[in-house]
């Protein structure tokens, strides 16, 4: 697979999260260059509550770094060329822009799913194109192709998936919907939180099979699974606690070709 | 210059369109599915809301049902909307009065005539006409039928007793038996039909009956003495009282009048005295042919008037109503004096009733002249037989010998109105002419006569067909009192309140002019309303400051349930303020089902309260835009503080809370 262009990159950036019961606090400080291109796929490993997450969601601009004055780096670049310096944003609390790159350039498949309970399979799956203006019809259009391309639409069974109420969905179907709803507004990177802890190995291979194939993001997936990071990861950070914090311990370059 | 511009206003269109209004649309729609395909937790809110909003509809229409109610009952009750007017008014004030007073629905007068009613051999010797009219409310609260005063027969309608005694049904014929003191004191009776209208029962009041305002209008107009043409009614009034212009004084030549008796006259009656002489031509036909040319010769000629006519020949001079016989009595101290009570000759157009010589009506000349037979200037007339001694019995003398007929009809009297023709063969040639200066041709009545022609002319008298004379024009009958009924409750204090402003600018000149209404118990009722809506008001407005509170905590607690929802959306990227709006417009969805809910129930309990325990409920547009608006504070209000809640929301902290929900 050939690399393309660096989406996003880091370096210096770290969060602390605090225990309101006990007071104690959790620092997860990323202190090395990472970067992540279009079509990579990265996967984060590490033991339980090494701070894999809370990394994902700084990279995800879903929380603020602890101090934005001190990150060295944390710069995305859109598939326009355009460059948007994350730090600045943060330090100057442009909250509306950062909304406006979550909404457009991210893409998110958490940890179960969270789909949206009061809509359809279809209509969850249109979210992130309805809020980035697109038309009904046009959204249609695409959702339709990517209940084709995840398998929900092959037969008449799965037809009436698509009109569906997402409680209705068994855990493969919903796993897909959600990495369908995560790259449907064709996002600069998307996130995948453990794709395998509702699912078996081989239904969450082949759901990132079809991922890896339907897109050209970047993928930063987090899971525990060595085997799977081995066979689809281009990049795998590892992680590990240390005393009070969360570190990065190694960045191991496997199949890749990034330039 | 003009291509930014563009630009910019493009970029501020597909911004406001593309960006806000299909972003406002699809939190909308968002907002749509989750009410509808989550209801089981919009039912509960809404429970919640119409629970408080519904008791506060229950009040409110209980209060303005009861109000209503009373108003209603005071509305239909005979006396709710009766107003009385104290003051004397005739038929024709009495239209005047309800044109100024468009509220009221009637005027009547206050009166009840006395009559006796028959239907073959029964009869009923005294029964009570109370007068009636369209708009009468007393007959709608009675459920009788309004009797008309139809152009055939008058309706009635009656009691049932006396129906019973006169042994009638509706459409009945019976007569009306009304009766006066006549002129020579004794009573006279007269009779009229009336078709029954409507048969009624009215326990507490006996021979009670209802008849057209305009039958009491005639029936007060017999008893006055007037004729009724439309029921044959004859006038029992006397005659006018005549009226001339002036008198003509004739005396010899030797005995000229004196200038004491001239003052005399102008100070005593205010008169003033002119000699005629033979080339007077203000006299008409009397002096140019009627008396012989020796009047002149032997006499001296006076004519005794209020003003002195120069110079006009005929008929300015007004007719006046003087005591003739003490003018007389003044003038004519003495044989050697004869005076003749003048009226100018008048105008007036006449024609045969049997059409032999004239179809159509022809202009004559009216003489009007009485001559006693001891009165010795007969020695001067021409022809005796054209003066009459007496003033009746009435007739008209046509000298020229013109008319071959014995009777005619003047214009002013209309085609029914014949008057007999006195024939008297002329035994000279015609009196008209003779001298060639007076042109019309000429008539002769008695001198009485003519003074009521002036007098019919002028209005003062009416000519009664039946007994063929004239008598004095009727004055229209005058009641005391009059009552009226207003529209609605709300216009008799309208109707008072324009009453006031007619006293104070005096456009009725009374002494008396007073009303009595019920104002002080709509004044009572009024107060009693204002209270009880200030009451609901302060309760309604307290229980909807607590339902802000109760709206709060549900919708906070859904909020809080919504927390998962509101972190995948806050993930996806919509802003804070689309979170504000998505919780915002899910309140005010909640707030206008509910209202909608609280109606349609609220309609069912009123269908049950008022079927099954007779209870006043009634809801206005006031009540439905209070309870509206108080749901929709309540859920505005109560949704201010959970919206800032979900817009401070940590997106991935919700998710994580939400998914152990």
């Amino acid at each position: 697979m050939v690399m393309q262009h660096l989406i996003l990159e880091i370096d210096g950036l770290e969060h602390a999260l605090r225990d309101i019961e006990s007071g104690d606090t959790f620092t997860v400080i990323a202190d090395r260059l990472l970067t992540f291109h279009a079509g990579c796929f990265t996967t984060i490993l590490g033991p339980s509550g090494c701070g894999k997450t809370t990394l994902l969601t700084l990279l995800g601009l879903l929380r603020k770094p602890s101090h934005p004055k001190e990150i060295k780096l944390f710069r995305m670049t859109k598939r326009n060329g355009e460059t948007v310096n994350l730090a600045d944003l943060w330090q100057c609390g442009d909250e509306q822009t950062i909304e406006q790159l979550r909404r457009q350039s991210i893409g998110f498949a958490l940890q179960s799913g969270e789909l949206l309970p009061f809509l359809t399979v279809s209509e969850n799956i249109a979210v992130p194109l309805r809020l980035n203006g697109v038309s009904k019809t046009d959204s249609s259009k695409r959702v339709a192709k990517l209940l084709q391309a995840f398998g929900l639409a092959e037969t008449e069974k799965k037809e009436r998936i698509a009109n569906a109420r997402v409680n209705k969905l068994s855990g493969g179907e919903f796993q897909r919907v959600v990495l369908a709803r995560a790259i449907a507004h064709s996002p600069e990177i998307v996130f995948v939180d453990e794709p395998t802890s509702a699912l078996n190995r081989e239904l969450a291979r082949n759901a990132l099979k079809q991922l890896q194939h339907l897109t050209s993001s970047a993928i930063v997936m987090i899971t525990h699974d060595t085997e799977l990071a081995q066979e689809f990861s281009n990049q795998i950070i590892e992680m590990e606690p240390k005393g009070k914090t969360g570190v990065i311990k190694n960045i191991v370059l496997t199949n890749t070709d990034i330039q | 210059m003009g291509q930014p511009v563009i630009a910019f206003g493009n970029a501020l269109h597909n911004f406001f369109h593309q960006v806000m209004f299909d972003r406002l649309r699809y939190y909308t729609e968002l907002t749509l599915f989750d009410l509808y395909r989550l209801r089981f937790a919009m039912v509960q809110q809404v429970a919640i809301v119409s629970g408080i909003c519904l008791p506060i509809l229950l009040l409110l229409g209980l209060t303005n049902g009861h109000i209503n109610e009373l108003y209603r009952q005071l509305e239909e009750s005979p006396t709710g909307c009766l107003i009385r007017f104290f003051m004397p008014l005739n038929s024709t004030e009495m239209n005047k009065l309800q044109q100024v007073l468009p509220e009221l629905t009637a005027l009547l007068p206050e009166t009840v005539e006395e009559a006796a009613l028959s239907f073959g051999k029964n009869i009923v010797k005294s029964v009570k006409l109370n007068p009636t009219g369209q708009g009468d409310p007393r007959l709608k609260f009675y459920k009788i039928g309004i009797p008309k005063y139809q152009s055939t027969v008058p309706q009635i309608a009656v009691s049932q007793d006396i129906a019973e005694t006169l042994n009638v049904k509706c459409g009945d014929r019976i007569t009306l038996h009304v009766m006066r003191n006549a002129e020579d004191s004794n009573q006279s009776v007269d009779q009229t039909e009336l078709e029954v209208s409507c048969i009624f029962t009215k326990e507490q009041e006996q021979k009670v009956t209802y008849v057209p305002f305009e039958l009491t209008l005639d029936i007060e107009r017999y008893k006055s003495g007037h004729q009724v043409l439309r029921y044959g009614w004859t006038s029992a009034k006397p005659q006018p009282k005549e009226s001339y212009a002036g008198y003509l004084l004739f005396t010899n030549k030797k005995t000229p009048m004196l200038e004491v008796f001239r003052k005399e006259i102008n100070d005593v009656f205010n008169l003033k005295v002119r000699e005629v002489n033979r080339n007077d031509k203000t006299f008409g036909g009397l002096f140019d042919g009627l008396l012989n040319d020796k009047v002149f010769d032997d006499l001296l000629v006076y004519y005794i008037s209020e003003k002195v006519q120069k110079d006009k020949e005929w008929g300015i001079l007004e007719p006046r109503a003087t005591n003739q016989i003490a003018e007389q009595a003044g003038f004519s101290d003495g044989s050697e004096v004869a005076v003749i009570s003048w009226n100018q000759p008048k105008t007036m157009k006449i024609k045969p009733v049997n059409g032999l010589l004239a179809k159509e009506y022809e202009e004559y000349i009216v003489l009007g002249v009485t001559l006693p037979m001891d009165n010795w200037i007969r020695n001067y007339l021409k022809q005796k037989e054209f003066f009459t001694e007496k003033d009746e019995p009435y007739f008209i003398m046509f000298p020229n010998n013109e008319i071959k007929t014995n009777k005619v009809v003047t214009e002013s009297l209309k085609d029914w109105a014949e008057l007999e023709v006195k024939t008297v063969t002329p035994k000279t040639a015609p009196v008209v002419s003779q001298t060639g200066k007076i042109t019309g041709k000429i008539a002769v009545v008695p001198a009485r006569m003519l003074s009521y022609f002036y007098a019919q002319e002028r209005g003062r008298a009416v000519y009664d067909v039946i007994k063929k004379r004239f008598v004095a024009t009727p004055e229209e009958p005058r009641f005391t009192t009059a009552f009226g009924f207003a529209k609605t409750i709300n216009d008799v204090s309208k109707v008072v309140e324009k009453f006031e402003q007619l006293k104070m600018n005096k456009e009725y000149e009374y002494k008396t002019m007073e009303l009595h209404t019920e104002q002080a118990r709509i004044v009572e009722i009024r107060n009693q309303s204002h209270s009880l809506d200030l009451l609901v008001q302060i309760v309604g407005f307290v229980v909807f400051l607590f339902g802000v509170f109760t709206v709060y905590f549900v919708l906070q607690d859904s909020t809080d349930r919504k927390r998962g929802t509101i972190g995948i959306l806050r993930v996806m990227g919509i802003s804070k303020a689309g979170i504000g709006c998505f919780i915002f417009f899910r309140s005010v969805c909640i707030g206008i089902v509910s209202v909608f809910v609280t109606f349609i129930l609220g309609g069912v309990l009123k269908w049950v309260l008022m079927s099954g325990f007779a209870v006043h409920i009634s809801f206005s547009l006031r009540e439905v835009l209070f309870v509206s608006s108080g749901a929709l504070f309540c859920c505005c209000t109560g949704s201010l503080l959970p919206v800032i809640k979900a817009c401070r929301i940590d997106p991935f902290d919700a998710i994580s809370e939400g998914r152990f929900r």
